[in-house]
């Protein structure tokens, strides 16, 4: 074995896996599907002293639907949130940008909870939940309180959990008539250069209401460009509009220089990809809409 | 020459060895696992110069599990020293290079310590509690700062950064005139500095070896390109008996240059298994590979061309510098050497000179990558072919048609004193052409221009040669090669017929597998799944030069076809005596002795083979055997040439290239298997493309690699990648019945500048005459910007 040495829990409910967590007080770390601890744990980045195994706690595996609100497990893994109908109807979002995540073994084992939990500021699945207005449920010795997406994460790789949380659920509200997605990387599937998702509903007369553009890779954390969305309330996204509210989208960010770009490019690339993904979001056909459970 | 059918050769042929390689359920070096076996971790230097002032390993020895522990210091007197074996110049600055460090780190990722246990995480857990005090001294990392006056040293005791200088000259050499006399009165002068980024060969399978002392003899496995080199310097270093050595290269996966290398890694492991008297194995882990294992490239070129307002060139001019990194692995200073003869590629230049420098700085050493040298040459010229044509307002393809040498005109002794073999540049670049709809394109490539398309088209162009069928002892000589270049195979009859072929060349990945049972299939006339190729293990094969160099087949393949030869000719005889006839009147085909004119009557090699077991009836005088062995040394090089093409389409607003069709026309003579052939062109491509658009190996200011894990160390994947266009012409090789040239290295070589020629044609209407690689879409977005790369 590569990583070093750690004690290992498979506790089969959520109040045992809290309690694993609190004895620890901040030595263990949770498993789920591994795919970003289990490499650093092998690199000897990371030394918890002990592992609290998730995967044995059914309840955090389910998908629930509740009214116009779907309710993944934090158990819930990528493959199926690509696959499962119920996913590509209600929240056709996720089915789609799941997509741009590693490869088919990354998506067989990672999870929605621990994606969310890293926090890569470069990701698209806490990107996708921002974007959706997602909140997370998330159970401590104190009992269960809910964090939506934008009180997640402190900065990169830091998200607002105490050690001894267990984030169970993540609850998304109706989900948009329409979306659109770019992702720039330097290879298939790998870190986000710049990604951008916008997403919004069309009323009868053509005209946009709650466009909500989110940016990943291009903060610590990924950012909402909330200024290019109001200034599109109401529009009817023609090229001008877009081309204004792509250039406030750089209000929102503060990009890092790194191996793959510097902050001088991201910066650049952000209002042209922020417009393209607008441009593409106005081709996109209507769905119909509300979703409901009942549709399905 | 016995006439025999062709059936095997020719034939796609799907490999034999690879439902075991694909599924990995075969022997690869880190399955061995022997009783008793210990487990070996390598401490590694965290920076990058510094005196070692202390190591303290007595508290990783009192840890659970583990066995010994040991620094540089410890096994100073007894480890030995790792090889260079070539010295290309008298006077090169050759530093000692210890498999582990002893007073001073030269690198990031250099052996300090090791730790022996029973296991390997108690091995890897006890590195923590080896206690190192480094004491820093001056990072040297630039090539040109590191040869300047008063600069810092890698290497203190030699009093220089430069290793060597080694020039070849023209109008010295007395193959051509005198570059500065071409320079100075040239119509057109273009002068050029192109960078060659450090590459990390990435090998699939980690590398990885087994130690085994029983009794007085050493066993080695290892995960190498050349376990016979390995043996003899084993052999040589540790003072061990040739004889009381054996080398095993079990199932290899992958090498690319990147395991023709005798490593500190296989030193220590034998140092620590004869310490401890017990069997020792030690397997990387990718990180560890990425920082210790060779890097490959890594040069500055200062090119300039010569030539006529026609385009006509006139000379060439070429100075290199070439990083060595801390010390000089095993062909480390003749890596860029091998390129000296390739910088005039396919074309008639009447002078030609060229320099190059071996530098050290504090990096990971480089040496052998895929193409060694030649990709680096291939890149040089192509690029500034195609500045030439800009220059002299030409069509890239009608500049280099009209330098080129005419079909008619081999075999052509170049200006760098080689002489081609054959080839047919005309009939490749016109078959290129027509598969990539060239006049097309070039029609879309204006539209876009005028009408300012944010999206631009560009194409690129590489008439590449290279020199495969390493090599002629007597030249490898001449260069101070410390090896030659021969190669050998045996042939094993079985009393049943069924063939055995013990080969000197070590394939991990090529399928010489099944190539060499089509060779042998088709010369003795036996079913090719009745053939079984033996390779790697010094036991079996016991003498061999391996494989590296697009050698196997073109100096291999051809000892193979001779022992079968000799395996005929010694049936000859017996087939005769069994047919009451003489041997002259006997023919050999497929498989058959037959009487000429009489084809009903006849006796096959399976008979012979029968007959020489029994041994009861055999003429008089004739040894019981139809084995045979054959050593070939080839009389001269192979060049396989090409025409690639590269239609790529460039984003000027974001700086992202895609690459729209790439085709790929080569001649690399006869082909034995077409589908191999298709495999290594488009695994060549892909290496190519990848230096051109995605690999990079960074250090920082202090000599820390950036690029240390896949994450950073950007690989492409097939998904980044692009559908290739292949086809072939054939000019046989003229030296060798087999008329096979070799093809391992030839799309690496060719497809680099064609896919940067590419990107800078499409950006030439924005002043754009070079990027640096790799192309990343940063780069290319900032010299679209006018803004320079």
């Amino acid at each position: 074995m590569k990583a070093p040495y750690f004690q290992y829990h498979r506790p089969s409910s959520i109040g045992e896996a809290v309690t694993f967590l609190d004895e620890y007080g901040g030595g263990a770390r949770v498993i789920a599907g591994g795919q970003s601890l289990v490499p650093m744990m092998n690199m000897r980045l990371w030394r918890p002293l002990a592992l609290v195994d998730i995967n044995g706690i059914d309840e955090l595996a389910r998908i629930r639907e509740d009214g116009d609100r779907t309710i993944l497990g934090a158990l819930v893994r990528y493959s199926e949130i690509e696959r499962l109908p119920v996913i590509a109807e209600r929240l056709p979002v996720l089915a789609h940008i799941v997509r741009y995540i590693g490869d088919r073994q990354v998506r067989n084992r990672g999870t929605i909870g621990g994606s969310l939990v890293q926090g890569d500021p470069t990701g698209e699945m806490p990107l996708a939940c921002l974007v959706l207005g997602a909140t997370v449920r998330v159970v401590g010795p104190d009992g269960v309180r809910e964090i939506p997406l934008p009180e997640l994460y402190e900065s990169s790789y830091a998200a607002t959990l105490d050690v001894e949380e267990l984030l169970t659920e993540v609850v998304f509200p109706r989900a948009p008539q329409h979306f659109a997605f770019t992702e720039v990387t330097r290879r298939h599937n790998d870190f986000a250069v710049v990604s951008v998702l916008a997403t919004g509903d069309r009323d009868a007369d053509g005209r946009w209401r709650d466009v909500r553009i989110g940016l990943g890779g291009v903060n610590d954390t990924p950012v909402l460009a909330s200024g290019s969305g109001a200034a599109l309330e109401g529009s009817d996204l023609s090229d001008d509009a877009i081309r204004a509210a792509a250039e406030l989208a750089v209000e929102a960010i503060d990009p890092p220089t790194d191996i793959r770009a510097s902050a001088e490019y991201r910066r650049h690339l952000v209002p042209i990809h922020v417009r393209r993904v607008l441009t593409q979001l106005r081709e996109t056909p209507l769905r119909d809409a509300p979703l409901r459970g009942d549709t399905a | 020459m016995t006439v025999t059918e062709e059936r095997e050769v020719g034939s796609p042929r799907r490999r034999k060895e690879d439902a075991r390689l694909i599924t990995g359920r075969t022997m690869w070096t880190e399955n061995v696992v022997l009783p008793g076996m210990l487990h070996l971790a390598i401490l590694r230097s965290p920076v990058a110069h510094a005196r070692i002032t202390h190591v303290d390993t007595s508290a990783a020895r009192e840890l659970s599990g583990v066995v010994d522990a040991f620094s540089g210091r410890d096994v100073a007197d007894i480890q030995g020293g790792l090889p260079c074996a070539w010295p290309v110049t008298e006077d090169m600055v050759h530093p000692d290079h210890p498999p582990l460090a002893v007073d001073e780190v030269r690198h990031v990722g250099e052996p300090v310590a090791v730790v022996v246990a029973r296991s390997r995480a108690a091995a890897l857990d006890a590195l923590a509690a080896v206690e190192v005090d480094y004491e820093a001294l001056p990072v040297v990392l630039d090539l040109e700062a590191a040869l300047a006056d008063g600069a810092d040293l890698v290497h203190a005791d030699k009093g220089t950064n430069r290793s060597y200088t080694w020039v070849f000259d023209s109008g010295e050499a007395g193959t051509g005139e005198a570059v500065d006399a071409a320079l100075d009165g040239a119509e057109v002068v273009i002068k050029r500095r192109y960078r060659q980024q450090r590459l990390i060969p990435a090998f699939m399978e980690p590398r990885s070896v087994v130690v085994d002392p029983t009794g007085d003899q050493y066993t080695i496995w290892s995960a190498t390109q050349i376990p016979h080199i390995l043996r003899f310097l084993v052999s040589a270093i540790t003072g061990t008996p040739e004889h009381k050595v054996r080398v095993v290269a079990p199932d290899v996966g992958g090498g690319f240059g990147g395991k023709l290398q005798v490593t500190p890694e296989e030193l220590i492991a034998f140092v620590a298994a004869k310490r401890l008297g017990k069997p020792v194995k030690y397997t990387e882990s990718r990180s560890d590979s990425l920082v210790s294992a060779h890097h490959g490239r890594d040069m500055i070129q200062d090119i300039e061309l010569a030539a006529r307002r026609d385009g006509t060139i006139t000379g060439l001019r070429v100075k290199l510098l070439a990083n060595m990194g801390a010390y000089l692995g095993l062909v480390t200073p003749g890596v860029p050497i091998l390129g000296a003869f390739m910088y005039n590629a396919i074309y008639k230049i009447p002078a030609y000179r060229f320099e190059c420098t071996g530098v050290f700085t504090n990096t990971t050493f480089t040496d052998a990558y895929r193409g060694a040298g030649r990709p680096e040459a291939t890149y040089a010229i192509e690029r500034i072919m195609d500045e030439l044509a800009v220059e002299v307002g030409l069509d890239p393809v009608e500049v280099r048609r009209r330098n080129w040498i005419n079909a008619d005109e081999f075999p052509y002794t170049t200006v760098a004193g080689l002489t081609y073999d054959s080839g047919d540049y005309e009939a490749a670049t016109t078959r290129a052409l027509e598969l990539l709809g060239y006049d097309e394109l070039r029609r879309e490539q204006a539209q876009r221009r005028d009408s300012g398309d944010t999206v631009q088209l560009g194409i690129g162009v590489s008439t590449y040669t290279e020199m495969c069928g390493l090599a002629p002892s007597r030249v490898l000589g001449s260069l101070r090669y410390g090896a030659g270049g021969w190669e050998t195979a045996s042939i094993r009859m079985l009393p049943t017929g069924k063939v055995e072929v013990v080969t000197g060349t070590s394939p991990h990945g090529q399928g010489h597998e099944t190539a060499w049972s089509q060779i042998v299939a088709d010369q003795l006339g036996v079913a090719f799944d009745d053939v079984e190729v033996l390779h790697g293990d010094t036991r079996t094969s016991y003498k061999g030069l391996d494989t590296y160099g697009s050698r196997s087949l073109a100096v291999g393949g051809i000892a193979l076809y001779n022992a079968c030869q000799k395996v005929v000719d010694k049936a000859k005889p017996i087939a005769a005596h069994m047919l009451e006839c003489d041997p002259a009147d006997l023919e050999f085909t497929g498989g058959q002795f037959r009487v000429r004119g009489n084809p009903d009557n006849g006796k096959s090699l399976a008979d012979c083979a029968l007959a020489v077991f029994a041994a009861h009836d055999l003429p008089d005088g004739v040894e019981p055997t139809l084995d045979a062995d054959a050593v070939y040394d080839p009389v001269n090089f192979s060049f396989p040439h090409g025409t690639h093409l590269c239609a790529a389409e460039v984003d000027t607003q974001t700086g992202r290239v895609a690459i729209r069709k790439y085709v790929a026309v080569d001649d690399i003579g006869r082909v034995i298997n077409p589908l191999i052939v298709e495999g290594q062109v488009h695994g060549g491509v892909a290496q190519g493309v990848a230096q051109a658009l995605f690999e990079d190996a960074v250090y920082d200011a202090d000599g820390n690699l950036l690029s240390g894990t896949f994450v950073d160390y950007t690989l492409p994947s097939p998904a980044d990648l692009v559908d290739i266009v292949t086809d072939r012409t054939e000019s046989p090789a003229p030296d060798h019945p087999l008329g096979t040239k070799g093809v391992g290295e030839a799309g690496t070589i060719a497809s680099t500048p064609a896919v940067v020629n590419a990107i800078v044609d499409a950006l030439r209407p924005y002043g754009v005459n070079d990027i640096q690689m790799p192309c990343t879409p940063e780069r290319v977005w900032r010299a679209a910007q006018g803004g320079g790369a």
